[in-house]
């Protein structure tokens, strides 16, 4: 077992550990900027109408005039999987904005006041996380039906108490330092305080995790796409597409396989991404 | 023991009674008349006032929730509108399905995430780790539900190694049946086994005891159980219970996607016929189950941790 | 209990450095240990002193690697494959460490600790090795054993648990003990006890001893020969007396004069300056930057050692000024 008698103890050489963040941070962004440009210009660069139907006969294999292939309705795939990345992007955007938005005001309250309005909010995310996420999110959109809008309503009631409760936590900590100490001295108002001294400095790991939750919220929309309580068809989205595609997966597996690629190929930048930055937060933390 | 138990219990109550509102409260979200909702628009005026005075709507809302928690006392959680029988049998006969399966996915999790996270953390920085590290993260973005589809159509229809579809008819033939569902959901909870058991490694690793255990000159072996894994064990627990939701939400998305008759693809069709009772009450278990998760972890790292005392 | 032939450590320039870097932060020592003898390796913190215990039994952090020449008895300690040096840790050469707090494995019953060590090294079954372990928690001070060994090290003051640490190092019998600073931790009585405790165990099982400190109280007590170390390396060698009474190199004088107790009555006297940066040495003297009396030929290149008395050598270029520095400070003392 000379691996075990090789677990000797220490720092590694902190040369080689700079040289793979800058590289995997690298290939995320360019990753992700690649995947938003090609979805901000889909009309102009996309071959065929998304909506248009038979521009084959039903499930064509990949082609030189369709490089995706075609499904059941004739349509084209690759035109289909880029009008969707606008969707879906759209998705883990506006999935992360508004949570964060809600649940960093909330928790910046809860943090810098203390006292019963911590006490309150510490209960109210106690309960809400008891619940897995996906469960609740699911039963929000069963009551108020399924679509996008629906969708984005339960995503925000559901993801702002993860935020709230990095923001609060942060904001506990910091609240007796100088700055803030002096601030209040000065007599500026509570609101000038929070906004303008506590939150840059809090906001931080808040956004480190919107990173990681950008991808659960396009997983969960597409999951949503997927039993039909999201997007709704014929709009794109990679989910519905892989559900409009399972009967046929036998035999024209590619009606399913390049959604499923798409969802991956996105999420794999932005989870490089928000690893690379709370690689290098971390660090900076710890001088 | 018993009063640690006892203790944590009763910082639960609240969290309970929280919950307990959240579900009660959900029914309250439908848009317009919850009854209309449930009994279509082309519903006689009568029949929507009979089913309003039955889910006892025109009541005010605490008196709606002190009745909501009699009948729960009681185990009634009404009707299923679909299948027209109690909503708790109907979802408590599917529970053992359900558990068997977030316990086979647990179990082949740890099966695939201890190797990799050793691996990595042994060979900290070098290739193995960095490939490793970076299959996992590409694995979180893998859609669960396409994953299955995918995982059925190569391995259950290609090569006929697994069966589809039902949880088969108990003891071997169930195991046979889960097998691939569970391999998937546990594929989709790997990187975040590996993750926090390779970090949780490393910090063992790294500590004094561990270099006073080298230069002992200790036995491999017992160095490797007595105090790397005994000790990487513990937060790895805690970790693991923490992601429970987790766990569950692809537990749901798989039990659909195979057909199994679980909770979970009980929720997911209650939702599309709109059986409102049934979302309610499959809501509240799940939630219970997290929250009984939650409380078996902190006993089990209590018990493992000699440092932390049942004291408190 | 059967008497092991003792050995001596022979440490020939020793040279330890990180990847990555090309300035090593041990730079050639060399000293010796005689079977059953003390020795004390003394030093500010950044001198290298631990990481030169920690060579001798290849345990460097990672990314570090030494070379040189390091010899217990027939064995070349820096030539031995891992399975090897497993063999030969804790039952011919044991490793004592600094912080007591962390350097029990939390898990494990402390008994049960001492017992694994036990059987790491020698077949003996699980109640054999209990009752060795018990024996060997008496040894070091542990009263009540059979009872406490049950208990687990966070039901342990410091300076018990420092006494379970020299439990487990000692319980396979080994005949060289490397001791890094196992008493800074320590408060200033505890401190005392542990020091004797190692002495008494030393002369009792005929053990070797390298003991490292930042502090010369310390190894004044308990080592018959002490080195010094300075920026890594070896500034003066010699007998622990006559480096008392007549410190031969400048540093080791401003060390002395240090000492709150060593100069009772007098004003405290700090060494100017600050602790070198190892990439940024001279070519010559370390301590040059910092010394009173030093002189270009000092920085210029590396001072090799020059013998003042039997058994007593010392780097220094200006060792015939030396009186004069220990004149001026006896006159300052004396204002």
């Amino acid at each position: 077992m000379s691996a075990v008698s090789t677990v000797a103890l220490g720092r590694p050489a902190r040369r080689r550990r700079l040289a793979t963040v800058g590289w995997s941070l690298r290939i995320g962004l360019v990753g992700i900027l690649t995947v938003a440009a090609l979805a901000a210009f889909a009309p102009m660069i996309a071959p065929y109408d998304p909506t248009a139907l038979g521009l084959a006969q039903g499930l064509t294999p990949p082609s030189a005039a369709h490089w995706f292939g075609t499904d059941q309705l004739g349509r084209d795939i690759l035109t289909r999987v880029l009008y969707a990345a606008r969707i879906d992007l759209q998705i883990g955007t506006i999935g992360v904005i508004i949570p964060l938005i809600m649940g960093a005001v909330i928790g910046l309250f809860a943090g810098y006041y203390a006292g019963w309005s911590d006490a309150i909010l510490g209960r109210v995310v106690d309960v809400v996380t008891a619940f897995p996420f996906l469960v609740l999110v699911l039963a929000i959109v069963a009551m108020l039906g399924p679509g996008l809008r629906n969708f984005y309503i339960a995503i925000s009631l559901v993801s702002w108490v993860a935020y709230a409760r990095i923001v609060r936590g942060e904001a506990l900590g910091v609240r007796g330092r100088g700055y803030i100490l002096a601030a209040r001295s000065l007599g500026y108002s509570d609101a000038r305080i929070m906004f303008r001294h506590l939150l840059p400095n809090v906001i931080v790991p808040a956004l480190v995790f919107g990173m990681s939750d950008f991808v659960l919220d396009i997983l969960a929309g597409a999951s949503l796409g997927f039993f039909g309580l999201g997007v709704q068809p014929p709009t794109p989205e990679w989910g519905v597409m892989i559900a409009e595609g399972r009967n046929f997966i036998i035999t024209a597996p590619w009606v399913v396989i390049f959604p499923g690629v798409a969802i991956i190929v996105t999420s794999f930048f932005v989870s490089l991404i928000g690893d690379s930055v709370s690689d290098i937060v971390r660090r900076v933390r710890a001088s | 023991m018993i009063r640690y138990i006892a203790g944590r219990l009763l910082l639960i109550l609240p969290v309970l009674f929280g919950v307990s509102i959240v579900v009660f409260m959900l029914i309250r979200l439908i848009p317009g008349n919850p009854a209309i909702a449930i009994l279509g628009e082309h519903a006689t005026p009568e029949l929507i006032a009979r089913v309003q005075k039955q889910l006892g709507l025109n009541l005010p809302i605490w008196l709606q929730y002190l009745r909501f928690l009699g009948n729960a006392s009681r185990g009634d959680f009404g009707l299923s509108f679909f299948y027209q029988e109690k909503v708790s049998t109907l979802t408590l006969e599917r529970i053992p399905v359900t558990l068997t399966l977030i316990a086979y996915a647990a179990l082949v999790g740890l099966i695939i995430a201890v190797p990799f996270a050793t691996l990595a953390a042994v060979r900290r920085e070098t290739l193995v780790d960095h490939v490793i590290r970076l299959v996992f993260t590409a694995t979180i973005g893998i859609p669960t539900f396409w994953l299955g589809i995918v995982l059925a159509l190569l391995l259950s229809v290609k090569v006929r190694l697994f069966m589809l579809g039902g949880a088969g008819a108990g003891g071997l033939d169930t195991v046979w049946h889960l097998t691939l569902p569970a391999l998937t959901i546990a594929l989709h909870i790997s990187p975040i086994l590996v993750r926090a058991l390779r970090s949780s490694l490393i910090e063992v690793m790294d500590s004094d005891y561990v270099t006073t255990g080298l230069a002992m000159g200790l036995r491999p072996v017992t160095l490797l159980v007595s105090y790397l894994l005994r000790n990487a064990l513990t937060p790895f627990i805690s970790i693991l219970g923490l992601n429970i939701g987790w766990l569950i939400g692809g537990t749901i998305i798989i039990e659909q996607v195979f057909g199994i008759p679980g909770v979970g693809s009980l929720l997911i069709t209650s939702i599309l016929t709109r059986d409102y009772s049934i979302v309610q009450f499959v809501t509240l278990v799940l939630a219970f189950l997290v929250i009984l998760v939650n409380l078996l972890t902190d006993l089990a790292y209590a018990a493992l941790d000699p440092r932390v005392s049942f004291q408190r | 209990m059967s008497v092991r032939p003792r050995d001596a450590l022979r440490v020939e320039a020793l040279t330890v450095a990180f990847r990555g870097s090309d300035h090593p932060v041990i730079r050639g020592v060399s000293f010796e240990i005689a079977p059953g003898e003390a020795f004390g390796l003394v030093g500010e913190s950044g001198s290298g002193k631990s990481l030169t215990c920690r060579a001798i039994l290849r345990l460097l952090p990672r990314g570090a690697a030494g070379t040189g020449r390091v010899t217990y008895g027939a064995h070349s300690l820096l030539e031995l494959d891992d399975a090897e040096m497993q063999a030969l840790r804790g039952s011919t050469i044991a490793m004592i460490f600094q912080d007591p707090m962390t350097a029990l494995n939390p898990v494990l019953r402390v008994g049960d600790a001492i017992a694994q060590v036990i059987r790491s090294h020698e077949g003996l079954g699980a109640r054999a090795a209990r009752t060795r372990a018990l024996e060997m928690m008496e040894r070091v001070g542990i009263r009540d054993a059979a009872r406490r060994a049950a208990a687990y090290p966070h039901e342990f003051s410091g300076g018990m648990r420092q006494r379970v640490h020299i439990a487990m190092a000692l319980a396979a019998r080994p005949t060289l003990l490397l001791a890094d600073e196992p008493t800074t931790a320590l408060d200033v009585v505890v401190q005392a006890e542990i020091l004797r405790l190692l002495d008494d165990l030393r002369r009792e099982q005929g053990m070797s001893l390298l003991l490292v400190s930042h502090d010369f109280r310390v190894v004044a007590g308990l080592c018959d020969r002490v080195g010094v170390m300075y920026a890594g390396e070896l500034v003066e060698l010699g007998p622990t007396r006559a480096v008392l009474r007549r410190p031969e190199h400048p540093y080791t004088i401003g060390l002395m004069n240090s000492l709150p107790e060593a100069v009772a009555g007098e004003r405290l006297r700090a060494i100017p300056g600050a602790p070198p940066d190892p990439e940024r040495l001279p070519p010559g003297c370390a301590f040059a930057p910092r010394c009173e009396l030093a002189v270009d030929a000092c920085i210029a290149a590396p001072v090799a050692f020059s013998q003042t008395s039997p058994g007593h050598r010392s780097r220094c270029l200006r060792i015939d000024r030396l009186d004069d520095m220990r004149r001026s400070l006896a006159a300052a003392d004396g204002a």
